[in-house]
């Protein structure tokens, strides 16, 4: 009986690191976007199964079938493609993943009647042309996000990597959900992440750091220490850097309070 | 720089962007959300994109005054499940 418990873990345990394997295997396709050329690496085996990694010109993202959003989007972020052009306006639309199965993806629908935003996890305004903006609307890099945090603090958040990607020549980001507590918000069939996360690491300085911050409208972002990110969320981010390589801390810009409408 | 008519459908779909300069209009089946920010500046480039802004939200009103309006949206729909990585 016991014995047969026992079998049955290591099977269990051998499925999920396969899955793990397999989904770091397909990362590596598109290593230009992440340090070292090193995908991310999954160290909770509950978030495992089920996810896909998928490649976009501009940035790289491992999605979810178990959330249906991304668990991260990453990019590598260079000051000559931040420099935007700036059309007169432009169109854009929010789709479905088309390379990934109904059965496992986000659609317009989950996300309708929901009071969220569709929040970017690679932003829009990081994208240097127009094939890669209209990636950036692909559901497999959206995450349901409070409103007012998208708009007001994220954007912030989002601005100043921007300027700091200016400053430093290169910069690798790397953005996403966190699923934590007993209890999750569900839209449709779409998990609503507790937490959102900004890691930044600056080749430059070999130093990096993360805003990590509540998906409500009246959160404040905290700036923690790459290792602590990785903790929290169950993610290896950046697997080519040592344990040590990562208590370099990058110093982050501070985000402004935005001013909200009707208080201040 | 005649900025095209672009094809937004105010509350038809949930795919619709416009962007002008970086005020961006969504819209989603219940609401369109404008966020961000453009200078509508007094030159050519600036008229253009008030005429652009005005047409969206000429549209936008016209589709609403068709609708059989409740006072207000029913509140969003959204379940509470078990974490499962919890």
């Amino acid at each position: 009986m016991l014995q047969k418990l026992f079998s049955r873990a290591i099977l269990a345990a051998g499925l999920l690191a396969a899955a793990a394997a397999q989904a770091q295997l397909q990362g590596a396709s598109c290593p230009s976007h992440y340090v070292g050329g090193r995908a991310p690496q999954i160290t909770n085996p509950k978030l495992a199964p089920d996810t896909r990694a998928l490649c976009f010109n501009v940035f790289g993202v491992t999605h979810s079938a178990i959330t249906r959003t991304p668990l991260w989007s990453a990019e590598h972020l260079r000051a000559d493609n931040v420099e935007a052009a700036q059309d007169l306006s432009r169109e854009d639309s929010f789709h479905a993943e088309s390379r990934l199965p109904p059965s496992q993806r986000a659609e317009l629908a989950d996300y309708s009647r929901s009071g969220f935003d569709r929040g970017h996890m690679a932003p829009n305004g990081d994208m240097p042309d127009r094939a890669s903006q209209r990636d950036s609307f692909s559901l497999a890099n959206i995450v349901p996000q409070d409103g007012e945090n998208n708009r007001n603090v994220w954007a912030a958040i989002e601005g100043e990597v921007r300027k700091m990607a200016k400053k430093e020549g290169d910069l690798y980001v790397i953005t996403g959900p966190a699923f934590l507590g007993s209890n999750l918000r569900q839209v449709g069939k779409v998990l609503v992440p507790s937490h959102l996360y900004k890691l930044v690491y600056s080749p430059r300085q070999k130093a990096g750091a993360a805003w990590f911050i509540e998906n409500q409208g009246d959160a404040k972002p905290n700036v923690i220490p790459i290792n602590e990110l990785e903790r929290i969320i169950g993610i290896n981010l950046l697997p080519a850097l040592s344990e040590r390589d990562k208590e370099r801390m990058l110093r982050l810009p501070k985000i402004r309070e935005p001013k909200r409408r009707g208080r201040g | 720089m005649k900025a095209k008519k672009p094809a937004f459908a105010p509350f038809e779909n949930e795919a619709d962007v416009v962007e002008v300069g970086r005020l961006a209009l969504e819209n989603r089946l219940d609401r369109i959300t404008l966020s961000g920010d453009v200078d509508l500046t007094a030159d050519r480039r600036g008229l253009e994109q008030a005429r652009l802004l005005h047409g969206l939200l000429g549209q936008v009103v016209a589709a609403l005054e068709a609708k059989d309006l409740p006072e207000q949206l029913p509140p969003p729909e959204v379940k509470t499940v078990k974490n499962p990585f919890g």
